[in-house]
This record gives structure tokens, C-alpha cells and sequence, in this order.
């Protein structure tokens, strides 16, 4: 046996740990993955439940923001309108942005996500059920905390961007902008979930043979969105604790009389924001790329041009952020670096334009509400992009920043680029949920009143923009040219509005008088319509293998019968577990069987202690933060608990093919969802370092004058962090040894070498105040980051050393072995990094 | 499928490393710090820029020729045409990272 290879035991079923820990004998399939009724439908994991709460919430949260939106245009129905008064106003467009991207975008496309992944690829539960869950719980109470300031007549009213110095305390006094920033953060610990969670899901529980290239295209998409998410959201969470580090604490990250920067908070916001845009249109995008096919009654055009489209803008639209900025004082070199880059990233979005266009030229598409809804995302959308384009020349912008012309811009490329999607895909996938159709009459009244509200409130706002009317203005005086179009512009909204309210009725009406949704009603190719859609509490009986992108078209053998006589993997239900197929990343060959949590309220109790410690941050009483973190401690030593189910062979269902459950190996569903959460915390990492750099590069003056950390210390932590390393590849050969006892002394060494670096840190940097300027602030924050993780580490070993200890741990069980060993190498790298800055940086003692 | 799965990623990710040096670059020349010279910002984003061009001209190549010329399954095929746009479009959008750094006479234009 190699290295790579997993490690196994071949015990007779009768052996002791042969089955499952945790199994419910007695229960049939259908119970075993039946959802918890009355109080305890809290305590659900399942994909489908989870993932249509986050759809409703989501969906709430959107009516919320567009109420506002409706107060903003009210106010600007007549000029000197005194509707609402200014700082009210302020707080109006405020929140209706930040509820918009942040409560509502997101978490309806992993809404989406969470519900349709695991039916697409042919799996029976999304990979990390307890994720998930733990997810939408953070987003819910992050959401709850930020809506809340309303209540404390404490909403922000700094715009959804918080811009430094208008959002620091000398200008921000009470506590709207902490409501924003510890809302929004806690929130997006959903975010974050939901990538490691979807990268992990995609590449790790595809059915058989459905390889990377078989798989459906709104995969890549998500996929490629997932990564983004990982890499995009980390430099606004650091941005956001050092702000609210700076409101708590007096730490002077951003404050120009200590050599803190403005710009570095715009930096690491926009650094985020401009990514965020297409990581909420690609998802939508995914979505159209999936309808489009069905209703065409053909395969998308040029997959592989879409899959390169895909993957390109995931990376260029990183390289655009500073073109929130060309009215800063950039220099223009900079300027002109971030215009040709925003430039360039239309070239795959038209590529992919060009894909749907084409597959709609192969056939006469049947015009059903969802096509309407995808019709008016390529009009809508185009002009969003061609403005985009405008807006991305330096001189234009120059001329545009700050005026409607660019409000009319953003809200073509979001509501075109995500919210006509959003309704077709709520039209198309509504059977998924409800298991009836929504009305086809109502549904076209909905569409035309959306898109025409729309463009007439939207489009007249290019027009006032190229008159001069500023974002962001209360009011305004009569005469300037802008009193006819602001009126369009709110009957527009209006309009619009009332699509959506149209909606709404259709959506309660359909639950009690829609028609009851046959099997695969729109014809679609994909493999979430393979079971008639009144949901069931579990997905596939037996996982087909798949052979084609189009399995319903492509493979007869898929329809010819009722869904649950379809041969597959994993029909019987050995242990009485709730589990899944484990794939090759690559090809889809099968690899494992993946053992699925069931029911558990863990998820709730750890999120609502996080949200303890969060929301008595706000209110300083932090006894009560201790007591919440506590709480999510607890929460967390219970979720990872648990009794190994890891080495032990089982019949797949596949011909003669065994498989392990819970592989030991780097190809393993764990050890991706770690690879992940390590690529977060290298961008969170990353994100930290660039704002030393920054400032070390901006203001070298302070960077000169700020005494340097304790050189002998720093030298000793570089040396330990190899040491840590090493451990690490230790940890990593040790999860595929037989001998499960002298691994304890790597657990403990792991242990001890994470504490001593994290020591060795602190005796460094102390020395220097991190009060005496933004430079050494920064320093510390990247000590106290590196700590954090080096707590895990040590909390992690200690935890894999008690479990060999008391027993729990068996021979080819040892897969947190394997996943401590990543995690902690690349936090060697982070705190050798931490170390190498500290003997480098720094100047006049 | 494994190399041509990383064929895909390859060119984009060394644009972007493309895209971090030459910004890296600009503001080393234009902050108040002025770490180089704009002579040495040009020689410097112009020898990167044709290392990366050339490294994508390569997998460009690469991916539109079938060198082991051995037959391939559709799934090769599809990501193969994946690995050859994304090469494509990589270089044409390394070409333009540098395009400021040429044309501009100075930080401020």
C-alpha cells in the first residue's frame, strides 16, 4: 500500500467496528431520511430543508430591501420632498443596499445551491449537512442583528460600503455602524460555509461516471463561484474587524494622524465588492445556462466555451476592484492598469453571451415564464454590461462617478444579471419545492410588469445621471431637468414592485390551487427532475451512473421506469445510516461511501452561542460574550465527537464493487473541505499582509519610525514554525499507519509546537505599542490572527490525542490525522511568514 | 483528464500572478516610497509580461495540437477546447496588463 492509497480494513461484518457508531436499526430508508416534525424541524440538516430556508429568508429579506428602495424613490418622486428627512434617508438607501447583496443576493444563490447540488450530481444529501445548517443559523441571527438597529434607532447610515473616516467612531458615534460590520460579518460566516461547502460537495459526491466534464454545466458555475467566495469575502472580513477593532479598541488602522489610510479600507472593501458582483451574477448565469437548454430543447451550445468563460471570469473579475476607486488620487498608471482589466473581462462574459445566443438559434424555444424571465436577462443584462464597458474608461467615469448614470449601471447588472434569473429559476425549480406548478398566466403578468417597471425606472436614471444628478441626495431643487425623470423612474419602481407583489400572491396561491407537478414537467435533461417532484425526504433510492450531460435525454434506461425501481449504488441499506457515493474529483469514478449526519440540534446551539458572543459584543457586557463563546465551544467539541465510521468495507451496489466508508485519503470529502477552509484562512491571511504592505509602501514614514519586533524571538518562531511543518508532514504519513498509539506523540508534539510558536510571537511583538501607529496595529493583528488559528491547532491535537487515548480512535481510522497534517502546515507557513515580517519590517528602534 | 483539468486553471492563474506583479510593480514606482525608477518599471513588467506571454503562447500550443496523438474520449475533447480558450483569453488579457505601463509616459499619465 502506498501512501496515496486509502487504508482500509477488511473485517467481517460482525466485527466491532465493521457497521456504523451511530446507525438506527429498525428504520427503512424512507424513515431514516424523513425530516423531523413539530419543534424538532429545527434540528434538520437535509439539503432540502435547509436549502429552502435559506430561500424564504432570503426572499424576505428582499421584500424588505425593495420596501426601502420604494421609500427612496417616494422621496424622490418631486423635488424638495420632505417624506423622509435626510439622516432617515440615509439610513434608507443604506440598509436597502446592504440587505440587498449581503442578506439577500447571497444567500438566495446558496439557497440554490445547498437545494439543487446534491440532485443535480446525483447525491443524497449535501456533503456537510451540519454546515449547512450551522450556515443558514449564522446568516438567519447575522441577518436578525443587523435588521435589529432599526428597533435601537441605530441603523447605519454610512452607505453598504462603510467608508472610513464617516463610519469610524469620531464621526460614527453610537452603535449603527458595530450593527453593520458585527451583523454583517457573523453573517457571512454563512458565506464562507457555503463555499467549502459546495467546493467539497461538487467535486466529492458526484454519482457514478459523472465526470468532470459530465457534470451539469450550472456546476462549473458554482464551482468557480464557490472559489471566488473563498478568495473574495476574506479582505472584507478582515477589513471589517479592523474597523470594529478600531471602534472597540482605539486601534489605529485606518486613522491618517497615526499613518493609518482611508484608501485601505476602500482597498480591502472593494477588494471584496467588485468580486461580489460576479459571484452573484455567475450563479444566475449557471442557472440561465441550465433553463435555456430545456426550453430550446437542445444542449447548451459550446459547453466547453462556457466552462472557459466561466473559469476565466472567476479570475479576471478579481483584477477590477480598484475601478470603485478611479476617483481617489490613484495614480493613473494604477488607473489605467484596473481599466484594461475591466475591459478585458468582457471578453469571456460576451463568450459566454454568445453561447446562450447561439443555443437559441438551434431551436424555436417554448416561451414559458421561466424563458420570459431569460429573455429579459440577456436585454437587461447586455445594456448593463455595454454601460460597464463605458464606465470602465477612466475618463468616463471621471465623469460619471457619483452620478444616477452609475446607480442606472449597477442596478442593469444586478437586477438583469441576477434577479431576472433569480424569478425564472424560482418559476423553474418551484415544483422542486412545492411540488405544484406556479400559474403561466399570472407568471407573464409578473414578467412584464417587472421589466417594464424596471427599464422605465432604471433607464431614465442614465439620463439623469448625464445631467448631473448626484447618488445618494435627499432631495433636490426644481428646474435642474431632473424632475420629469425622477417621476418616471419612481412610477417604474412602483411598476416593478408591483411585479413582485404579483408574485408573492401567485406563490401562496400555487401552494393550495397550483396543479400538482408531474415527472420532469418542463422536458428538462437534468438529473434533479428524475423523481416526480412532490419532495420526498430523500433523493435517490439508488444512484444511477451517469454516461451523459444530458442524462434524462441521453439515457432511456433513466425514464422508461418509475424513479425508484432505477438500479444504482447504495440501494441497500446495510447499517441504517444516511449516506452517499464518494467520488474521484476528476473522473467520478466511485472512491467511498460518505457517511451522512442525521437530525441533530448541534447546528442551532453552536450558532446561537456565536450570536450570543456577537450581539453582547454590541451591547459591551462581555461577561455574556464569554458565556456565548463558550456555548459554540461546547457546540463544536460535540459536532467533531464523533464515533469513526472509517475503515470498513461495504458492497457499493455496483457489480461486485466494495468500497470504504470514509476514506482515509487526500481525495476525501474531509480533506477537501479542509484544502478549502485553508485557502480562506491563506486569503484572510493575505488580505492582513497587504495592509502592512500598503501602508509600509504609502506611508514610509510611519513604517521607518515604528520600532521592530524583538528580533532573537521572531528568528526562534521561524525556526519553530518549520518544526511545525514538519510535524505537520508527520500527522500526514502517521493517518495511514496501522499503529494508532505512538501517533499520540505527533497529536501532543503538534500541540506543544503550536503553542511554543505561538509564544515565541507574542515575546516578539511585544515590544511594540500597538497603539503608536497603524503600521504596528497591523502587526499585531497579524500576531493575534496567527494565535487563532495556532488556539485550533493546539484545541484540534489535544482532541485527536484524548480520542487515541480513551479508544475511540481504531487502526484506518485515523483520518483527522490526515486533515490536522494540511491544516497544520499551511499554518506554519502563516506564522513563518508572521515571523519573517517581524525581522524584516520595522524601523529605528 | 487530470492534466487537462489543471490545463483550464494554469493559464488564468498565471494571469493573475501577472496581473499582482505588475501592480506590485506600479506601485512600487508611483507610492510615496518610489521603490524603482519608471526605466525599471518598463524593462522589469515588460520581461515578466513576455515570460508569461510566452509560457500561454506554449499551453495555447499545447492544447490545440493532440500531441500524444493518442485517440480521446469526448470528455478530453470538451475540456481540451476549455483549456484552449481559457489559454487564449489569458494571453490576450496579459498583453493588456502591460499596455498602461507602455503607453504612459509616467505615474500620472
Amino acid at each position: 500500500m502506498t501512501e496515496r492509497q486509502a487504508y482500509v480494513v477488511d473485517l467481517p461484518e460482525d466485527e466491532s467496528y465493521s457497521g456504523s457508531a451511530k446507525g438506527e436499526p429498525g428504520k427503512s430508508f424512507e424513515r431514516i431520511w424523513d425530516a423531523p416534525q413539530g419543534v424538532r424541524h429545527l434540528s434538520s440538516v437535509s439539503h432540502r430543508v435547509v436549502g429552502k430556508r435559506f430561500l424564504v429568508t432570503g426572499f424576505v429579506f428582499f421584500l424588505i430591501a425593495g420596501f426601502l428602495a420604494l421609500l427612496v424613490r417616494t422621496q424622490l418622486i418631486v423635488p424638495d420632498n420632505t417624506f423622509l428627512d435626510s439622516e432617515t434617508y440615509n439610513q434608507v438607501f443604506t440598509m436597502h443596499g446592504t440587505i440587498m447583496m449581503f442578506l439577500f443576493a447571497i444567500p438566495m444563490l446558496e439557497g440554490f445551491a445547498v437545494h439543487l447540488i446534491p440532485l443535480m450530481v446525483g447525491a443524497r444529501d449535501l456533503v456537510f449537512p451540519r454546515l449547512g445548517a450551522f450556515g443558514y443559523y449564522c446568516y438567519l441571527f447575522g441577518g436578525i442583528i443587523v435588521l435589529s438597529s432599526f428597533l435601537f434607532d441605530a441603523a447605519p447610515a454610512g452607505g453598504w460600503f462603510m467608508y472610513v473616516p464617516l463610519s469610524t467612531s469620531t464621526y460614527t458615534q453610537d452603535l449603527s455602524a458595530d450593527f453593520w460590520l458585527i451583523g454583517i460579518t457573523f453573517a457571512e460566516i454563512a458565506s464562507v460555509t457555503a463555499a467549502v461547502e459546495i467546493i467539497a460537495a461538487i467535486l466529492c459526491t458526484r454519482a457514478p461516471g459523472m465526470s468532470l466534464a459530465k457534470m451539469p454545466i450550472l456546476m462549473w458555475y458554482l464551482l468557480v463561484t464557490a472559489f471566488m467566495i473563498a478568495v473574495g469575502f476574506p479582505p472584507l472580513i478582515i477589513g471589517s474587524i479592523l474597523l470594529e477593532a478600531e471602534r472597540l479598541l482605539g486601534l489605529p488602522f485606518f486613522e491618517v494622524a497615526l499613518g493609518g489610510d482611508p484608501l485601505l479600507w476602500q482597498h480591502l472593501f472593494w477588494l471584496f465588492g467588485h468580486p461580489e458582483v460576479y459571484i452573484i451574477f455567475l450563479p444566475a448565469a449557471g442557472m440561465v445556462a441550465t433553463m435555456l437548454p430545456t426550453f430550446v430543447g437542445k444542449p447548451l451550445f459550446g459547453y466547453g466555451f462556457a466552462v472557459a468563460a466561466v473559469v476565466s471570469m472567476g479570475f479576471l473579475s478579481f483584477g477590477l476592484w480598484a475601478h470603485h476607486m478611479f476617483a481617489t488620487g490613484l495614480p493613473v498608471m494604477s488607473l489605467t492598469l484596473f481599466s484594461a482589466a475591466s475591459t478585458m473581462v468582457a471578453i469571456p462574459t460576451g463568450v459566454q453571451i454568445f453561447c446562450f445566443l447561439a443555443t437559441l438559434a438551434e431551436g424555436r424555444p417554448r416561451m414559458s415564464v421561466p424563458m420570459l424571465f431569460i429573455l429579459g436577462f440577456l436585454f437587461i443584462f447586455v445594456l448593463g454590461g455595454l454601460t460597464g464597458v463605458m464606465v470602465a474608461a477612466v475618463p468616463f467615469n471621471l465623469q460619471a462617478h457619483d452620478s444616477y448614470f452609475v446607480v442606472a449601471h449597477l442596478h442593469y447588472v444586478l437586477i438583469g444579471g441576477f434577479v431576472f434569473p433569480m424569478f425564472g429559476a424560482l418559476y423553474y425549480w418551484m415544483p422542486q419545492f412545492t411540488g405544484r406548478m406556479m400559474s403561466e398566466t399570472l407568471g407573464r403578468w409578473v414578467f412584464w410588469l417587472m421589466f417594464i417597471g424596471f427599464n422605465l425606472a432604471f433607464f431614465m436614471m442614465h439620463l439623469t445621471g448625464l445631467r448631473g444628478m448626484p447618488r445618494r441626495i435627499a432631495s433636490y431643487p426644481e428646474g435642474l431637468g431632473w424632475d420629469r425623470l425622477n417621476m418616471l423612474s419612481t412610477l417604474g419602481s412602483y411598476i416593478l414592485a408591483a411585479g413582485v407583489l404579483l408574485f408573492v400572491f401567485d406563490f401562496f396561491r400555487h401552494r393550495r390551487h397550483g396543479t400538482q407537478a408531474p415527472r420532469n414537467p418542463w422536458g428538462a435533461a437534468t438529473l434533479e427532475w428524475l423523481y416526480p417532484p412532490i419532495p420526498p425526504g430523500f433523493n435517490f433510492h439508488a444512484i444511477p451512473e451517469i454516461r451523459s450531460r444530458e442524462p434524462l435525454w441521453d439515457q432511456p434506461e433513466l425514464m422508461d421506469r418509475p424513479a425508484p425501481e432505477i438500479d444504482g449504488a447504495l440501494r441497500p441499506c446495510t447499517d441504517h445510516r444516511r449516506e452517499t457515493m464518494g467520488n474521484d474529483p476528476i473522473t467520478g469514478a466511485p472512491l467511498q461511501i460518505v457517511r451522512l449526519p442525521h437530525p441533530t440540534w448541534v447546528p442551532l446551539i453552536t450558532a446561537f452561542g456565536l450570536a450570543l458572543g456577537f450581539g453582547a459584543t454590541l451591547a459591551s457586557l462581555y461577561w455574556l460574550v464569554a458565556v456565548g463563546f463558550a456555548i459554540a465551544l461546547a457546540g463544536f467539541t460535540a459536532w467533531v465527537w464523533e464515533p469513526s465510521d472509517s475503515g470498513v468495507l461495504r458492497d457499493s451496489g455496483l457489480g461486485d464493487l466494495r468500497l470504504p466508508v470514509n476514506v482515509v485519503d487526500p481525495r476525501s470529502h474531509l480533506h477537501f473541505a479542509v484544502v478549502g477552509t485553508m485557502m480562506i484562512s491563506a486569503a484572510l491571511f493575505a488580505s492582513l499582509l497587504f495592509a502592512g504592505l500598503y501602508l509600509w509602501n504609502t506611508q514610509p514614514h510611519w513604517a521607518e519610525t515604528t520600532p521592530p519586533a524583538a528580533p532573537l524571538e521572531a528568528g526562534l518562531a521561524l525556526g519553530v514554525s518549520i518544526v511545525v511543518f514538519l510535524l505537520g508532514l508527520a500527522s500526514h504519513r502517521a493517518a495511514f499507519t496501522a499503529k494508532v498509539t505512538p501517533v499520540i506523540v505527533i497529536d501532543l508534539g503538534l500541540a506543544l509546537g503550536s503553542a511554543a510558536l505561538g509564544a515565541l510571537l507574542f515575546m516578539s511583538i511585544r515590544t511594540v505599542d500597538p497603539y503608536g501607529s497603524a503600521y504596528a496595529a497591523v502587526g499585531w493583528a497579524l500576531f493575534a490572527f496567527v494565535a487563532g488559528y495556532l488556539a485550533v491547532a493546539i484545541y484540534w491535537s489535544l482532541v485527536n490525542a484524548l480520542r487515541k487515548a480513551v479508544g475511540a480512535v481504531k487502526p484506518g481510522q485515523m483520518l483527522p490525522n490526515l486533515l490536522i497534517a494540511t491544516y497544520a502546515k499551511v499554518v506554519a507557513i502563516m506564522g513563518g511568514m508572521t515571523a519573517a515580517a517581524y525581522l524584516l519590517a520595522g524601523g529605528a528602534a | 483528464m487530470t492534466r487537462l483539468t489543471y490545463a483550464i486553471a494554469k493559464p488564468v492563474l498565471l494571469w493573475a500572478l501577472h496581473f499582482a506583479l505588475i501592480y506590485a510593480l506600479i506601485s512600487a514606482a508611483c507610492a510615496p516610497r518610489a521603490l524603482l525608477t519608471q526605466e525599471v518599471l518598463v524593462v522589469t513588467a515588460a520581461v515578466l509580461t513576455l515570460t508569461a506571454a510566452t509560457l500561454q503562447i506554449f499551453w495555447l500550443w499545447r492544447t490545440s495540437s493532440n500531441g500524444d496523438s493518442e485517440p480521446q474520449s469526448s470528455d478530453e475533447l470538451l475540456l481540451r477546447r476549455a483549456a484552449w480558450w481559457t489559454a487564449l483569453i489569458s494571453l490576450i488579457a496579459t498583453l493588456a496588463n502591460l499596455m498602461p505601463v507602455l503607453i504612459l509616459p509616467g505615474c500620472q499619465g
